[in-house]
């Protein structure tokens, strides 16, 4: 009778997130799909509080639905003339993109199999102060690294968008 | 999950939720009076229900008698408890006193009831169910009804993380399930513990009794704390993007640009503009943070600018003026809500109102010491400057506990009120300059700010005894400066109630003092 | 997982109610009223409709989208930095101004560069 609600909620979260997940990958509208991103994101940080790390969830929904998914969003709307463009999300490369998936799925499926999986449920634990000792301690580096990944997406960005500029001016 | 966490979690839900919507609702009422006060008008004054005299009379007079009848039932009932008998016969006389007084002084004919423009949210409620559904025709269905939605959501699950108040203990009794040991415990905590718990210092919860069942005044208590939030509101970016784009409107898509943009510009100096605290008090979670305040003192005295900044962000991060340009009427007709209709486009302005309950909750939590009261802990008053003890009192848990609720509720209500403020206050920024105060002033600033906090933390933590002691007192005594300050506030609002207000007329344009000389301009009272 | 989260499904649940229903108050409650030609226009203020709803959009908007990703990212690493901080001290003051010094350098890029102007 006891009905286990840790496996049902999973179980749900792994339906929106595959649900939305194909509305991304077969919905013909740009702006549809994008919108399904906000499920499959918001799926994915309910399955890591599931996994008890509750910083990389919040971390999820920050970043991913809130820088993320804007910025898909504004690339699309921004684009001109998206929504008449009924094609603009027709899927292309097919044979390549299934032997990609099958690749995927192989080696997946392998992890899974091959993985000690835990078989009792580890009890929640904060892990946001553990990562603050682990950014600053063993992956100091990874960690200063990243800021000059940052860096250059940011530069990156500028030469990009000053060139749209750019050539809008000289269009006009 | 039990029966009773579970019961407790839909109390604390219920409350949380019905303080939100009934918020939301009064404030749009005090927007509206505030702008009147400011702007010399009526205000709100329209809305009213005609009832006849009579019922009125009839209404005070019965409730009144009866009322004091059912209490002094009760009185009757109550014999053995000779005080609370006494309560009962007193209430019972002064409700039924009430009563008739209030029948006799209702005039008879009809009477309007304004009740000062409080009627108003009820008739907007009214209205926006009974207006026309409008969805535009060529835009898209789907996500023009996800807008709304995603919008209002987050804004009404956000106050789950931010403590209402200071932990409940109730001492369960003997015997059974939970329930029964509730039904035969008592609030707070048995009376050797807390003589045991005064002599311990200024702070802490007794966890030494396994019959201490502690409910935490807080929906969810995660160690992420106010990265939920953040996280949430996020999410809010998307519901004004959707709402833009799907309404088959250029000024509404523009409008919708510009929230989602402004929105993640003040986002990021709103987060570091926090990072001082959560340095300071070494934790995200927002009890945590609370904690720190009560055994120092406020964090306004310890992030001044960190303050501001927050305020500043958060207003803007609400889009309310002076951060409106998304929604400013004389660029781009109404902003991303533009071709929405009755309760759909409420939804976006109860949003709005929730997000500013919000904000203002976290600027309390934060900030002005959320629940805590200065000098108030977990057994009592203690009016201490650093280590010296000047005056102890002991005070029984469940009133301490109601009073940090009551502290919580009113400080949220006063923040509330401030930034109402604002609003009629500054003039709408254009929108680059809203962008540029975002970007090049705000996001530096938040990001010195939190250097800053970095090193005199480490000055501090390695301070001697003597400056550790020094800073104590300090900490003590911005504390006594918010007790005088309060003090005093409430003293000036005594008088200020009391007062009785002169009208004076000030004639400034010639036609007024013309008007003046010939027996005055004629106008009919306004009721308000 | 369960006992802490349980509060919180619960809320949600609740919170969904209250939005779907007062979603759905107009749709079903409001007054239906039929359609004419006019009010299915876009509604610009009672002027006449020029040009299609695709307006030129800025670039601009996309360039913050992606400065808000870069900062967004970096708040991230900083707020695990924030609650060590008492602990991590001088290491960790100086390990957090190396980091912020190479991003203050891509804002100071950005602003030389005139990415966060929105003037024109």
């Amino acid at each position: 009778m006891a009905v286990d609600l840790t496996l049902v909620s999973f179980f749900a979260l792994a339906a929106l997130t595959l649900v939305s997940g194909a509305v991304v990958a077969f919905s013909r509208n740009i702006i549809h799909a994008t919108v399904a991103l906000l499920g499959c994101f918001l799926g994915i940080a309910g399955l890591y509080v599931q996994l008890s790390a509750d910083f990389l969830a919040a971390v999820q929904v920050l970043v991913y639905v809130g820088g993320t998914l804007t910025l898909i969003l504004f690339a699309v709307m921004l684009t001109a003339r998206i929504e008449d463009v009924r094609t603009s999300n027709t899927s292309t490369g097919l044979p390549v993109g299934v032997a990609l998936v099958a690749a995927l799925l192989l080696v997946l499926g392998k992890v899974a199999t091959t993985t000690a999986w835990p078989e009792t449920p580890r009890a929640p634990m904060p892990s946001t102060a553990k990562l603050g000792h682990a950014l600053l301690g063993d992956y100091l580096l990874p960690f200063e690294l990243g800021s000059i990944l940052l860096l250059a997406a940011m530069i990156g960005a500028v030469v990009l968008a000053r060139r749209a500029v750019k050539r809008n001016w000289e269009k006009a | 999950m039990d029966s009773v966490s579970f019961v407790f979690a839909l109390l604390k839900i219920a409350l949380i939720l019905g303080f939100l919507v009934t918020l939301t609702a009064v404030l749009t009422w005090v927007e509206r009076r505030q702008c009147a006060l400011i702007q010399d008008r009526v205000g709100p004054n329209r809305a009213v229900v005609y009832v006849p005299g009579l019922a009125l009379k009839l209404l005070a007079g019965g409730g009144g008698l009866g009322l004091g009848a059912a209490l002094a039932a009760a009185g009757m009932a109550l014999r053995e408890h000779p005080k609370a008998m006494v309560v009962c016969f007193a209430a019972a006389a002064v409700v039924a006193l009430a009563g008739v007084v209030g029948a006799v002084r209702v005039p008879s004919g009809t009477v309007g009831i304004r009740l000062a423009g409080m009627l108003h949210p009820v008739a907007d409620g009214i209205k926006f169910i009974t207006k026309e559904d409008f969805v535009p025709p060529n835009g898209d269905r789907l996500l023009h009804a996800l807008g709304p939605i995603i919008a209002l959501f987050p804004a009404l699950v956000t106050l789950a993380v931010v403590p209402f108040g200071d932990t409940l203990a109730v001492q369960l009794g003997a015997g059974g399930n939970l329930w029964s040991r509730l039904a035969h415990g008592r609030i707070g905590w048995a009376d050797s513990l807390r003589h045991y718990h005064a002599a311990v210092p200024r702070f802490g919860m007794p966890t030494l009794s396994p019959d201490l069942l502690p409910v935490p005044l807080q929906i969810v208590d995660l160690d992420v704390g106010i990265l939920y939030i953040f996280a949430l509101a996020g999410t809010g970016i998307i519901g004004a993007a959707v709402a833009g784009w799907s309404s088959d409107n250029k000024y509404a898509l523009l409008g919708g640009l510009r929230a989602a943009s402004q929105m993640v510009s003040y986002e990021v100096a709103m987060g570091l503009s926090l990072v001082g605290a959560f340095m300071i008090s070494s934790s995200l979670r927002l009890d945590d943070i609370v904690r720190w305040q009560s055994e120092h003192t406020w964090g306004i005295f310890v992030q001044p600018f960190a303050f501001v900044l927050f305020l500043a962000t958060a207003v803007a991060e609400q889009k309310r003026t002076p951060f409106d340009a998304p929604e400013g009427e004389s660029e781009i007709v109404a902003g991303y809500f533009l071709e929405y209709s009755g309760m759909k486009f409420s939804m976006f302005m109860m949003g709005e109102y929730m997000e500013l309950i919000v904000s203002s909750a976290l600027l309390v939590t934060i900030f002005l010491g959320g629940y805590a009261i200065p000098f108030v802990h977990r057994d009592g008053i203690t009016l201490a400057f650093g280590d010296r003890v000047l005056w102890q009192a002991a005070l029984p848990h469940v009133a301490l506990v109601a009073l940090s609720v009551l502290v919580f509720f009113g400080k949220l209500l006063a923040v509330c009120f401030l930034q109402l403020f604002i609003r009629w206050t500054v003039p709408r920024f254009r929108y680059d300059q809203v962008m540029r105060l975002g970007w090049r002033r705000l996001l530096p600033a938040a990001l010195v700010n939190m250097m800053l906090t970095g090193a005199a933390l480490i000055a501090v933590d390695h301070a001697s005894a003597g400056i550790d002691q020094a800073l104590r007192i300090a900490a003590d005594v911005c504390n006594a400066v918010v007790v005088l300050g309060f003090a005093y506030g409430g003293v000036a609002f005594v008088r200020f109630l009391a007062s009785r207000p002169k009208p004076q007329q000030e004639l400034l344009s010639t036609s007024a003092q013309r008007a003046h000389a010939q027996g005055g301009a004629h106008t009919s009272p306004m009721q308000a | 997982m369960l006992a802490t989260y349980a509060p919180l499904f619960l809320l949600f649940a609740v919170a969904a109610v209250l939005v779907l229903g007062l979603f759905f108050a107009t749709p079903l409650l409001g007054a239906k009223v039929p359609p004419n030609a006019e009010k299915m226009l876009p509604f610009e203020c009672g002027a006449e409709t020029t040009g299609s709803r695709h307006v030129k959009l800025s670039v601009k908007f996309y360039m913050t989208a992606i400065l808000f990703v870069v900062f967004d990212v970096e708040a991230i690493f900083i707020y695990p930095w924030a609650i060590q901080f008492r602990t991590l001290g001088w290491v960790g003051l100086a390990t957090m101004t190396g980091f912020l010094a190479t991003l203050a350098l891509a804002l100071v890029y950005c602003w030389k560069k005139g990415a966060l102007e929105w003037e024109h």
